[in-house]
């Protein structure tokens, strides 16, 4: 706050005043960059009916947008009051910005909140490079925006939740999609809870472009004749003993992160800004599937490709063995990383296990060159099937060329399928580190081989 | 070889003195080159220094009648009727220094002397030449002087920084000119030809210029962005007038080169590129014209 600050006292004055020439461009000139975000729609008409430049576009034209960039967040909140000049809910556009102190251009209140949600990040290892949000400081998106008093709202509690994904995305390297918006309030023994004004916060949200809102889940209730109203989806956000940001926050995340381009070739920052979008991804989702497969496989298989280069320059895999898993992307994945001339795949053709189905079929579309054996669950007859298929699939092939990937199945396929190996033959494993949601984490893989003596 | 091809045709101007003969001529001109950093060959400049001793008795005569200019300059802005014809006063002494630099640089000792007493009747009016700071005259000219030049020369390096008011001139008159500074800087800058030249986001605010009658019940409203460009300088602004907060319609409004009768709204339409070469932010209203005072910091 600063001495040229906008008080309660004085938007109360102003934005009471009736609808003409003299008030509206008083209230405007008062309001500067967010006349446009504040305004009702008869004080924005009566302004543009002026057709003066300058505040035609101070306003721009009624229409202004909010930034994608990175750092960008915005919150929606309700004025004490209610004015016939004014929205019934406000928008403030603001930027987290690296290398600066929050702005005293912002209401004491908010910077506390900002230092608040910095505190919470910086205590929640999940999140990724949380030890950064200290250099982090709040700031109004633009220049124009005037200074605000501290007694203009009477508290900023529900915009935590929209300042802590805009912090944690910036953190990701992930820009924001502005037509997810939230309301959300954060107590210390509660975790995510319910807010007030929902009504006209979602009203005011519709009208600037929102699709989807954020609300506490135990708002729920209250929030779905709202959003049916303004048309909305929910997104519901819960928190569950012991209270952590990350998982609370998730659902918001997965809408208000922006889905970035994939990986390039050797780039690190892009992989871990694909990586940080598959984290905000709910786990084993179609979505998250469909993901890796666009923006992280292919930066992956360049990897592990790297590690046989160097740890095996000379050794070429003609020969694959390998499972049919659950995991569509897992057999492809080592495919192209093995790059072998022929494969052989086992699978289960238990007719519950659909997935695995599924994936023999893609696999098919994959290796059109590829043998798919079926094999019965007991054990005596898998063994017979694995020792007949392989015998016949190898047959005249030098040993050396043989390689066995055991990542796949279950830990008693596995197990058989390693017993079949011969001397010389080869066995693969692919390792990674695992996320606490069971998911691997798309870039620790480690390629793992051994030969049978 | 010659490194500065002449930009503002000084050296032009001295080859067209050295053509006439006349002494004091030649000398002018060449001391323009040497203060404006015109690049002169040997020939040329042998040619125009050769003239010197036969100018010097005018060019002292001269300098004697600029020393008094300028201990009369103080008195001849008061009573200057407009803002215009006293700033032409004070660009006209501006330019005289600067030939006095000039002539010091290509004669030297025989005219040092007459050139410190103007130079010490000039600095007495330190506080008006500064009235010219912001203008686009007093900008253009100190840019035509290169910087190495200019750069020690009090009188193109004026600021603006408020100063104490001085005795030369009445209280009113101070704050009519405190006010035209004020008007010129609030006066948007132009930046470029397109939209988008105006880049930073603090040039979507916007710059409220407040008359107020006499009695205080009017109000003249003139909104003003920070930044223009090429083509926002032809739009249509409104400048409206309200007495007692209400539109005034028909009303006689003379702003600049604009005299016209409010509409219906209570405004009259102005383009900035018009007002632009003579704004001095004076507003008059009315029949008989009444002028309404410019509100700072409004």
């Amino acid at each position: 706050m600063t001495k040229n600050s906008l008080t309660f006292q004085q938007l109360e004055k102003l934005a009471s005043a009736d609808l003409d020439d003299y008030s509206v461009q008083n209230l405007a000139e008062h309001l500067q960059g967010l006349a446009g975000w504040w305004l009702n729609e008869s004080a924005l008409q009566h302004l543009r009916e002026l057709e003066d430049p300058s505040l035609l576009r101070l306003i721009q034209n009624g229409h202004p947008k909010l930034s994608n960039q990175l750092g960008s967040c915005w919150l929606n909140l309700v004025v004490k009051g209610q004015y016939p000049l004014l929205n019934p809910a406000v928008v403030l556009p603001l930027q987290w910005k690296k290398g600066i102190s929050d702005s005293i251009r912002l209401p004491t209140a908010l910077r506390q909140l900002a230092t608040k949600i910095r505190q919470q990040i910086t205590a929640s290892k999940e999140i990724p490079n949380y030890q950064l949000a200290k250099e982090y400081g709040l700031d109004w998106a633009s220049a124009s925006f005037p200074d605000l008093a501290d007694d203009l709202f009477t508290t900023f509690d529900s915009g935590w939740g929209s300042l802590m994904v805009g912090l944690i995305t910036t953190l990701q390297g992930l820009k924001p999609q502005i037509t997810v918006w939230g309301s959300l309030a954060w107590l210390d023994d509660q975790g995510v809870s319910r807010v007030e004004g929902l009504s006209e916060k979602m009203q005011v949200a519709k009208k600037w472009g929102a699709q989807k809102f954020a609300v506490a889940l135990s708002q729920y209730q209250e929030a779905k004749k709202f959003a049916e109203i303004s048309d909305l989806e929910l997104i519901r956000c819960a928190s569950a003993v012991p209270l952590r940001i990350f998982p609370a926050v998730q659902p918001y995340l997965t809408e208000y992160s922006q889905r970035p381009e994939p990986a390039q070739q050797g780039d690190e920052e892009s992989f871990q800004r694909c990586r940080n979008y598959f984290f905000n991804l709910p786990a084993f989702s179609d979505q998250l599937d469909s993901f890796r497969d666009s923006h992280l496989k292919t930066e992956i298989v360049r990897r592990c490709r790297q590690q046989l280069q160097t740890n095996y320059p000379h050794q070429k895999w003609t020969h694959l063995i390998s499972l049919v898993s659950h995991s569509p992307s897992l057999q492809e994945l080592i495919v192209k990383v093995l790059q072998p001339e022929k494969c052989l795949f086992f699978y289960s053709p238990d007719p519950k296990q659909t997935k695995i189905l599924d994936n023999v079929e893609k696999l098919k579309a994959i290796c059109p060159q590829a043998e798919f054996v079926p094999f019965e669950n007991q054990i005596e007859d898998m063994k017979k099937t694995f020792r007949a298929s392989i015998q016949k699939f190898v047959s005249g092939i030098d040993a050396s060329k043989v390689v066995i990937e055991i990542k796949s199945g279950t830990a008693s396929m596995k197990y058989w399928l390693g017993q079949m190996a011969q001397p010389r033959n080869w066995i693969f494993n692919l390792e990674s580190r695992m996320l606490e949601n069971r998911e691997n984490d798309p870039g620790t893989e480690k390629v793992e081989l051994w030969q049978v003596e | 070889m010659i490194t500065n091809p002449d930009p503002y045709g000084y050296r032009l101007d001295l080859q067209d003195a050295l053509a006439t003969s006349k002494a004091a001529k030649i000398v002018y001109a060449y001391a323009r080159c040497l203060i404006h950093g015109s690049s002169l060959d040997s020939d040329l400049k042998a040619q125009a220094e050769g003239h010197i001793p036969n100018a010097l008795p005018q060019i002292k005569a001269e300098l004697k009648k600029w020393i008094e200019a300028a201990r009369l300059l103080g008195e001849r802005w008061d009573d200057a009727d407009e803002i215009e014809e006293a700033d032409h006063l004070l660009e006209g002494m501006i330019e005289l220094r600067t030939d006095a630099e000039g002539l010091e640089k290509a004669i030297g000792e025989p005219i040092r002397e007459l050139v410190n007493q103007f130079d010490r009747e000039l600095l007495v009016h330190k506080e008006l030449l500064e009235t010219l700071v912001g203008t686009n005259w007093y900008t253009n000219y100190c840019e035509s002087i290169p910087v190495e030049i200019s750069q020690p020369l009090w009188w193109l390096n004026l600021t603006d920084e408020p100063k104490p008011v001085g005795e030369l001139f009445d209280a009113e008159f101070k704050d009519m000119v405190a006010r035209v500074q004020y008007a010129r800087k609030m006066f948007p800058s132009v930046v470029g030809m397109l939209a988008a030249d105006v880049s930073d986001e603090a040039d979507f605010q916007v710059r409220k210029l407040v008359w107020r009658s006499p009695d205080q019940l009017g109000e003249a409203r003139f909104n003003l962005p920070p930044k223009t460009t090429a083509e926002e300088e032809k739009a249509l602004r409104p400048v409206q007038i309200f007495f007692d907060k209400k539109p005034k319609a028909h009303v006689l409004v003379q702003l600049g080169p604009y005299q016209e009768q409010t509409d219906e709204r209570g405004r009259i339409w102005v383009t900035l590129e018009k007002l632009r070469p003579t704004w001095n932010g004076r507003l008059y209203v009315g029949t008989p014209q009444v002028e309404w005072i410019l509100e700072r910091d409004s």
